[in-house]
């Protein structure tokens, strides 16, 4: 009999629909803002809550699709059913859908109705499995909880990649895969037991990246196409802190260089251009392996002169049949002539655009509310803002989705503190779209709670799988494999 | 949910008294009296020994009263005892309550012990309750570790209470008792740890006599531990085999597991497996009374040396700071001088927030710039006194940035309540309310914090009145405006800039300006801004210190004091010149001179050793 009580109410509860209801013609206020954002079909429920200031009761939301099809959410906040979800928005592929938001006042029980809103269902499909990031909290010196940890982009499931409660407390730092490629990535490890983490089809290794006639631990990476080949920042990080109100923390390289690890005979890859006194960092390779991205920025007085180091983009050939570097390295984009700081250059996938950050000094965005995505469009040569997806905040730690098109990135934008991950397209005209904050089963309720930023995040077109026990041995256990300079520069094809 | 618990664990306990069997009157005045002394005993000794370790507890976790929270605790091993160990330990921020709390749990634990053990050996029921008592003793020797959490004598109550119950029920057959076992031990290890492995031991042995039970009992244990490392393989491959195997976080250090935790379960389980094997009757009259006087003996002995008088002064001058009783810490500093940096940096704010740093900070030892600020280390405690002094010099930035990593250095990855009230109060300040919301957000979730965040949400609401807010405005007020990097080895220099940047309104950030130059002996630019910013904060009377100071560096290149820009009494002078006679020849032997300097800047100076500086730019591992 309860039972059938607890039914009838939660019926009654069902049916209420929106009646008498207010037009206030202003824009729902909506959080995340997702109007006008597009997304792409296999993304899980946009879910979103009432951002008004009225206390409300419950919250309607109809959904219309352009090519047909309609569902409705009902309840605290927009919590669409997954199943419905999907078929709508596979039934608006190329369309637009609608939603018309209405709420119940909690003071007087009257309805309110905001102008409806669209999003854009992408034709263009985004293929990855999910995405990866760090979930770390924004501190100083001292961090508690970290992990690397994955999402799967078609629903709201979390699961972790490695935390730091299997390594006994030592820092995770960022998962770097290979074009989103699970069976290909690496993961640093910092502490006592710190080390290179090398993921590849051939299994689990773990190398201690620090030889004699190199200044530090391989830190920034990016993979070789081919796999074999991963390019390699050598950092030594200091961090300085302001006083003042806007800003906390200015993390510099007092050294830097870069290598290539071979990941076939874990032997480094150096060229004594690349490991100058000036600091180069951030390597990236291009979509067709032949040239190795890096910023470079001539050594200043630091911490005093930080606002003189500005980072050029350079770039060197690669012949990853040899393993050699070409013979001269040029300038893409020179800090002189902007008069501003490039950093982590990522080549898009299909070789047409080259995304990076710029910042008005150094290379690390991490507390720069002036750091902002550009676009050079490879082809021509054209640079700019991008603008469409740039906000007022820290923007930047971007990566291209495995298929090209897509790509996300963090952006502080939401509070200036607490990074949060963003997705957006780059369609054939070049242009942005409104990015969208990877969706939440209860997004106010996630982001509002989260002590979390979400660093470094990449897409992943599988489940990263590692087994953490392995992972332990690995790390914990085991001694690592110490990688050693190749004697004559040149990799065995 | 947990308040019905403790109702059920207290109903339960004296059940178990009442419903023995064969129990005389005396007996029965025996129990309650040995567990109402007890009870006694432990609240006194944590109210009126512990309060600043109470203190210490509470505010390395904030307890927040949602059901993510308890979804969350109940991901981990042992985390239904983490929970109610949670709950408990917000009560310590009112020292009584937090001393019941502990009191409550550890007399539980006795009479839960008692209980099992009296039933198993009746023949020595009393002298069995007596004894039981010990190892409620051994544990709050223990918990003078401040690093072992409330946890741990949680998950051996709801243990022994397993084990209690176990003891009363009926009979079954072999195999769906040995399949309850295995079930409750799987349950109790989700819900306790591996603190559950003392009911695969004991539940057999006490319900079965002779050679059944041990048999019982060792292939319990043993199935046990097979139960953990399947769960461990299967639920919480994250967590390494120590953690598994003792426990994820009965102790602060997740990775440390003190010898200690081990013996209390093993005291535990030994004073069972006594009960069970003791056949003979105590027929004696004195045994009762001579068992009670053994155990207080040993009780005396286990609790001997507990405190430790230095690490207790941290607490004690750390609670002192949170609440800004500046003149307790000075008076406590007049009884016993500061033994550590920490508590000098205590001492330090205290004298500074009552102007009278430069009056009689070199009354007390003093070591170098640290005795005011201490660099970041890496650590729960040794930079709380730093981050509230950096806020209530109006260095917001940095009072945000110690108090953070404070919080993200509490080492079993928990929250705490004050340091997000603090966070809060910094993010208000420097106007970023967007994530002062969040972190008040959460304290509206606790007990203790609830109505400050709630009406500090309210001031949010009109930021307007962020402005007329006595504190916070007058924070937003002296806080640095620009920004600028800086490092430690330049703190007291930045409080320069920030004195004469208020205008005169910031005398605490001077007073430490020139404490710090004091300290660092960088007399010249002291003297050099001495009067400028003297006339800005409208200094009559130059503080002692200060005049030292200021004569010993202008006698440094003159021969008298003739032409001194600054007013210096003759008391100072004269003590100079006294100190300059006796000084001179005797430079290596501090007994000659010392004296004469006792308790002022001087001695400070002629006697500190030029402290490397080794703190630059911090390196962060790549």
């Amino acid at each position: 009999m309860y039972l059938l009580l607890v039914l009838c109410l939660l019926a009654g509860c069902g049916s209420e629909r929106p009646v008498d209801v207010v037009e206030m013609g202003v824009e729902a206020p909506i959080w995340p803002d997702y109007a006008g954002v597009t997304i792409p079909v296999g993304i899980a429920p946009m879910n979103f809550n009432y951002d008004g200031e009225e206390d409300i009761a419950m919250m309607h939301v109809a959904v219309r699709g352009s090519q047909g099809g309609e569902m409705e959410a009902m309840g605290e906040w927009a919590d669409f059913d997954s199943k419905q979800w999907r078929q709508l928005a596979e039934q608006n592929r190329g369309g637009i859908l609608t939603f018309t938001v209405s709420v119940k006042c909690k003071a007087d029980g009257q309805w309110v109705g905001y102008e409806p809103f669209d999003m854009q269902i992408s034709d263009e499909p985004l293929t990855d499995w999910g995405v990866t990031y760090r979930k770390i909290a924004p501190g100083f010196e001292t961090f508690s909880k970290i992990g690397i940890y994955q999402r799967c982009l078609a629903d709201f499931a979390e699961t972790p990649i490695l935390e730091e409660t299997t390594v006994d407390g030592q820092c995770l730092n960022c998962h770097y895969a290979n074009r989103a490629n699970p069976a290909q990535y690496s993961l640093h490890v910092r502490g006592k037991h710190g080390g290179t983490l090398i993921h590849t089809e051939d299994g689990n290794k773990y190398l201690h990246t620090k030889t004699d006639q190199t200044v530090g631990n391989c830190t920034y990476g990016y993979w070789h196409p081919g796999g074999r080949y991963c390019a390699y920042s050598l950092n030594r990080i200091y961090q300085n802190f302001y006083v003042g109100k806007e800003r906390l923390i200015e993390p510099w390289d007092a050294v830097s260089d870069i290598v290539v690890l071979d990941t076939r005979d874990n032997t480094l890859l150096t060229l004594p251009s690349l490991m100058t006194d000036d600091c180069e960092t951030t390597p990236a390779f291009s979509a067709d392996g032949n040239t190795l991205y890096f910023c470079r920025a001539p050594k200043v007085n630091m911490p005093g002169e930080y606002q003189e180091l500005k980072y050029s983009l350079c770039a060197i050939p690669f012949d990853s049949n040899t393993g050699q570097y070409g013979d001269s390295i040029y300038t893409v984009i020179s800090a002189d002539s902007i008069g501003q700081s490039v950093s982590l250059p990522r080549p898009s996938y299909d070789g047409r655009y080259l995304m990076y950050c710029l910042t008005d000094y150094g290379t690390n965005p991490v507390d720069r509310p002036e750091a902002d995505l550009w676009l050079m469009d490879l082809q021509s040569g054209q640079t700019r803002p991008i603008d469409e997806v740039n906000s007022d905040q820290v923007d930047g730690y971007h990566n291209w989705s495995s298929q090209g098109g897509w790509f996300l990135f963090s952006s502080k934008r939401e509070d200036t503190l607490y990074a949060h991950v963003y997705i957006s397209r780059i369609g054939q005209d070049g242009i942005a779209t409104k990015p969208f904050l990877l969706p939440q089963r209860n997004p106010k309720k996630y982001y509002g709670e989260s002590l979390h930023s979400f660093n470094a995040p990449d897409f992943t077109s599988e489940p990263v799988a590692l087994s953490l026990r392995e992972a332990r041995s690995l790390i914990i256990d085991q001694s690592p494999i110490h990688v050693t300079i190749k004697e004559d520069g040149n990799s065995n094809p | 949910m947990v308040l019905g618990i403790l109702g059920i664990l207290g109903f339960l306990s004296r059940l178990i008294i009442l419903k023995s069997t064969k129990m005389t009157i005396s007996s029965k005045a025996w129990r309650v009296g040995v567990s109402a002394l007890l009870f006694l005993f432990i609240f006194l000794w944590w109210w009126l020994g512990y309060p600043e370790l109470l203190a210490y507890h509470e505010q390395y976790q904030l307890f927040l009263l949602t059901g993510d929270y308890l979804l969350s605790a109940m991901k981990s091993p042992g985390g239904l005892a983490d929970y109610i160990s949670e709950f408990l330990t917000q009560f310590y921020y009112i020292p009584w309550a937090g001393a019941l709390m502990v009191a409550i749990v550890l007399t539980a634990l006795q009479a839960l012990l008692g209980a099992c053990c009296a039933k198993a050996g009746q023949k020595a029921g009393t002298v069995l309750w007596i004894a039981s008592a010990l190892p409620s003793i051994y544990l709050i020797r223990l918990m003078s570790d401040e690093n072992l959490l409330l946890s741990y004598p949680v998950a051996l109550v709801i243990a022994m209470a397993a084990v209690c119950l176990a003891q009363r029920s009926k009979s079954a057959p072999a195999w769906i008792e040995g399949i309850l076992y295995l079930v409750i031990t799987g349950l109790l290890y989700w819900w306790i740890g591996p603190v559950a492995l003392l009911f695969a031991l004991l539940a057999p042995l006490m319900r079965h006599h002779g050679t059944k039970g041990w048999i019982w009992s060792g292939a319990m244990f043993v199935a046990g531990l097979l139960v953990i490392r399947l769960m461990g393989m299967w639920l919480w491959p994250q967590y390494p085999d120590n953690q598994l195997y003792l426990g994820v976080n009965y102790y602060r250090i997740t990775n440390a597991h003190p010898d200690g935790l081990i013996a209390a379960w093993a005291f535990v389980a030994a004073l069972c497996m006594l009960a069970r094997v003791w056949t003979l009757p105590i027929a004696k009259p004195w045994a009762v009374p001579a068992t009670a006087c053994a155990v207080i003996a040993l009780c005396c002995g286990m609790l001997a040396g507990a405190y430790d008088q230095d690490k207790m002064d941290v607490f004690r001058y750390d609670a002192m700071v949170r609440h800004g009783q500046w003149q307790a810490i000075i008076s406590r500093a007049e009884r016993r001088a500061p033994t550590s940096d920490f508590c000098r940096q205590a001492l330090n704010l205290a004298l500074g927030k009552t102007e009278q740093l430069g009056e009689k900070m070199f009354e007390f030892e003093q070591n170098g710039l640290g005795s005011l600020i201490e660099p970041y280390s890496n650590n729960n405690t040794s930079c709380l006194v730093s981050a509230e002094a950096f806020y209530h010099l109006g260095m917001i930035n940095s009072a945000f940035r110690y108090t953070f990593d404070l919080q993200e250095a509490i080492m079993n990855d928990r929250k705490s309540g004050r340091f997000m009230q603090r966070m809060a109060e910094c993010m208000i300040i420097d106007g970023r309310y967007k994530v002062a919301k969040k972190y008040l957000g959460m304290l509206e979730h606790s007990l203790f914090y609830r109505k400050w965040a709630k009406n500090a949400q309210a001031l949010l609401a009109d930021t307007a009145l962020i402005d007329l807010h006595p504190v916070w405005s007058e924070k937003r007020r002296l806080r640095f405006k620009q920004d600028m990097l800086y490092d430690y080895r330049q703190v007291h220099k930045m409080l320069g800039m920030l004195a004469i940047e208020s205008q005169g309104q910031n005398r605490l950030a001077w007073e430490y300006f020139n404490a710090g130059m004091m300290l660092t002996g960088d007399l010249q630019t002291m003297a050099g801004m001495y009067h400028y910013a003297a006339e800005m904060f409208g200094v009559r009377e130059i503080p002692r210190h200060h005049q030292e100071a200021i004569a010993m560096f202008w006698s440094m290149g003159h021969n008298s004091f003739d032409g001194l820009p600054y007013p210096i009494s003759a008391s100072v002078g004269h003590g100079l010149m006294d100190l300059a006679k006796v000084y001179g020849p005797n430079q290596h032997t501090p007994s000659a001179w010392l004296p004469k300097a006792q308790g002022t800047y001087w001695a400070y100076f002629l006697m500190r050793q030029p402290q490397e500086q080794e703190y630059a730019s911090r390196e962060r591992e790549g």
